[in-house]
């Protein structure tokens, strides 16, 4: 469903993203994961249409990325980052429907989307009327997951999307959004920086490194047969710790 | 939202009204005949004003007089725009300031000059206001001195004159050459020193200008100018030379004035209205009535008169320039925060109107629009500007890149964004520019009067060249009043336009 083919992006003078080919196919759940500074988020942006590429197309669902079909593409797709982005001005439920009434869409489909969304994520429904700053972390990060999935999306896009919570209620998340994910079916794309989070969520991780991509494949894969020596000191330096705890939990 | 949008409409339909109320009053000025007189800011000339207005109301033409307008520049040029009909002038004035570079020499060349420029002067009004020297009266006729030539014989006596007569060449080094006054004791000290120097008996001669209220007061006598030292400041009203065509009943009522004022009538003038408090009015109709045996009807405002006239007009400078810098600078300030290049050039270009002193501001726009309330509001449109552009700038470029982020990512075009995120949250920064400019704008309102537009200025100006506290607070406290509703409206606003959430958070970080 999405095809990304020899883009790449400069800042300046820094290469952000070279030029990189990418395919996703519809269902998958693909996670982008490497050091800061890897261009895993530049690649999430680019497919966003949130930065222009300097070179490369990006082909979704067949048509390809211009400015023209920008705003009618962005309806099919979801997009939540690290502090949710939520309006601080609105309330929940006019934060997740806000694109929807910019639509017009029908009142009562807009009420019965949002009943479905508020049951999916598990929000109360009283926390509907509340403003963004009076929710918890976790609150927020489902509402703004509401709000990617209101127009029902076919492409799921995540930016470290629990990197802000606490490690308890990202873990409790984790769980729920799995859980989510696998209910819906869609396709997603998720950034994430750590290893058990890429390993727990993604049929495919996408390993990069200073603009590059590494090595692509499921985990099994890049912990058996690393590409390079850097994929196996990525996924230790993150194992390490564990198994130390581990070690001395016996 | 809703609720918003009827706000918006409220207002455009209150700016719509405002602005078609400024165009009626505009278009009114071109009434069928009415004369204004005009005056500069000091008593003899706003008194003299006074009875040109009185004059001119004989004849049952409707008559403005437009007081306290400024410096000569103003007057002459109000004149010659034809903002004003007439004005009290002295030919000392036109010869060595205004037209000093024509190098007039005759009464018949100045004339001509005048004629030119589709003017006309009565001839002098009896009076010449320039510097002289003054003794007291009684000293005087105890010495039998008349004339400055007189003094050469009393080489004891002590002189006291103003710094400024002490050190220009015209002043005191070049009077005592002309006279060869044998003088050693000679102190320079401010000019309310030397009367009362001169009525304890520590000084003998000052000088004065020759209409000043306190020779009558301190009964002083002015010396004869015998070798026509001093140049001569003859009191004339000029006037447009159109008048003649428009209004010949009026012309003949000003000519009435030549030749029936001298020197110490000017001075008891000056003194009622400034050691008495007496209305300008009051005296020039009492002169009237005992010189020209005229019966002058006229009306001296109640201070409640006053004070509803100033706010009116005040209230009007502000409105209209505060309105239209709203209107003007909300939008310049989106656009400079959405185009870097844009934005540098048009916050630069407020910020360089806003160093230009506000004075220099008033004094800039009569050339362009003459006198009176559309120059004023000019001025103050173009300093409201800068706040309220800034703070829009500054409030759209602080909304968190992750908020515009979203609000790309969900798939609203730029100006839904703009409509539904960015004027939400840019709306404190907004209207505390707006506060800001608000405030600027009814404290600098207060200068307009300089240029005749009124307001709370007048009464401070008055007050100021009258020396009298309680004039300058009649302009001064409704002033400072007026500043702290027009802040307490706008946090009304304020409370009734920042959305909820936001309100929110504020509480949250207190």
């Amino acid at each position: 469903m999405l095809v990304i083919s020899q883009i790449s992006k400069r800042y300046g003078d820094s290469p952000a993203l070279a030029s990189t080919d990418l395919q996703v196919s519809t269902g998958e759940t693909l996670v982008l994961i490497g050091p800061s500074g890897c261009g895993k988020s530049t690649l999430l942006r680019l497919i966003a249409g949130l930065i222009q590429p300097d070179a490369g197309s990006i082909t979704f669902e067949g048509s390809q990325l211009s400015s023209e079909n920008i705003f009618q593409i962005r309806q099919r797709m979801g997009y939540v980052i690290q502090e949710g982005g939520l309006f601080p001005h609105l309330s929940v439920r006019d934060n997740v429907t806000v694109m929807a009434r910019y639509l017009r869409r029908d009142a009562r489909w807009i009420d019965s989307r949002l009943n479905e969304l508020t049951q999916l994520v598990q929000l109360p429904a009283e926390m509907l009327k509340r403003f963004p700053a009076e929710l918890s972390g976790g609150q927020r990060q489902r509402v703004s997951l509401m709000r990617a999935l209101m127009l029902e999306p076919d492409l799921l896009l995540l930016d470290e999307p629990l990197g802000a919570l606490d490690p308890m209620i990202r873990y409790e998340l984790q769980q729920e959004l799995k859980a989510i994910f696998s209910q819906l079916c869609k396709t997603v794309i998720m950034v994430t920086h750590d290893i058990a989070e890429a390993a727990f969520f993604g049929q495919t991780l996408v390993l990069m490194r200073d603009g590059h991509i590494i090595q692509a494949g499921p985990f099994k894969e890049l912990a058996q047969t690393p590409a390079e020596p850097f994929v196996e000191r990525f996924i230790s330096a993150q194992r390490e710790p564990m198994a130390q705890l581990i070690e001395a939990l016996k | 939202m809703i609720t918003k949008q009827r706000i918006g409409v409220v207002l455009l339909g209150f700016f719509a009204l405002l602005i078609s109320t400024v165009s009626s009053i505009v278009a009114g000025t071109e009434k069928p005949l009415s004369i204004t007189v005009g005056s500069k800011a000091f008593t003899e000339s706003v008194i003299l004003g006074e009875m040109l207005k009185h004059l001119a109301g004989q004849t049952g033409i409707a008559t403005h007089h437009q007081r306290e307008l400024g410096g000569s520049r103003v007057l002459w040029n109000a004149l010659l725009s034809g903002e004003i009909d007439a004005y009290p002038e002295y030919n000392g004035t036109l010869l060595q300031e205004i037209l000093v570079k024509e190098n007039l020499k005759t009464e018949a060349e100045l004339k001509q000059a005048l004629t030119e420029r589709g003017l006309r002067m009565t001839t002098p009004l009896g009076f010449n206001n320039t510097y002289a020297l003054g003794m007291k009266a009684e000293l005087a006729e105890r010495f039998k001195i008349h004339t400055i030539s007189d003094l050469k014989n009393h080489p004891e006596f002590v002189l006291g004159f103003s710094n400024e007569f002490m050190d220009r060449a015209d002043g005191w080094p070049g009077l005592q050459q002309r006279y060869q006054l044998p003088q050693k004791k000679v102190r320079g000290l401010d000019h309310n020193l030397a009367y009362r120097g001169i009525n304890s008996g520590s000084l003998q001669a000052i000088d004065l200008y020759a209409t000043d209220a306190e020779i009558a007061y301190y009964k002083l006598r002015t010396l004869e100018d015998d070798l026509n030292y001093f140049p001569v400041y003859n009191a004339v009203i000029l006037y447009r030379a159109d008048l003649e065509q428009r209004a010949p009943e009026v012309v003949v009522m000003f000519n009435q004035l030549a030749g029936s004022i001298d020197a110490l009538t000017m001075s008891k003038m000056n003194f009622q209205v400034k050691q008495n408090n007496e209305p300008e009015s009051t005296v020039a109709a009492g002169f009237l009535q005992q010189t020209l045996n005229m019966d002058v009807d006229y009306q001296v405002q109640t201070v409640w008169q006053r004070f509803v006239k100033h706010s009116g007009e005040h209230l009007l400078l502000v409105g209209i320039s505060l309105s239209a810098a709203i209107i003007f600078a909300v939008p310049l300030g989106i656009l400079a925060a959405h185009n870097e290049r844009l934005g540098s050039i048009v916050l630069s270009v407020a910020g360089i109107v806003q160093t230009i002193p506000a004075l220099a501001l008033f004094v800039f726009m009569i050339p362009l629009l003459g006198i009176g309330g559309p120059p004023a509001i000019m001025a103050l449109f173009l300093y409201s500007l800068l706040p309220i552009i800034r703070n829009t700038y500054a409030g759209i470029k602080d909304i968190p890149p992750a908020i515009i982020e979203s609000a790309q990512a969900l798939g609203l075009p730029s100006r839904a964004r703009l409509r539904i995120v960015e004027l939400p949250l840019a709306t404190r920064a907004i209207l505390a520019g707006i506060k800001t400019s608000a405030v600027i704008n009814v404290g600098t309102a207060s200068l307009s009067a300089l240029i005749g537009a009124g307001g709370y200025g007048q009464p401070i100006l008055t007050g100021i060249r009258l020396d009298n506290i309680g004039l300058i607070l009649e302009g001064a406290i409704p002033a400072a009043v007026l500043a702290l509703l027009v802040q307490a409206l706008f946090e009304l606003i304020e409370r009734g336009l920042l959305p909820k959430g936001l309100r929110i958070k504020a509480l949250g970080a207190r």
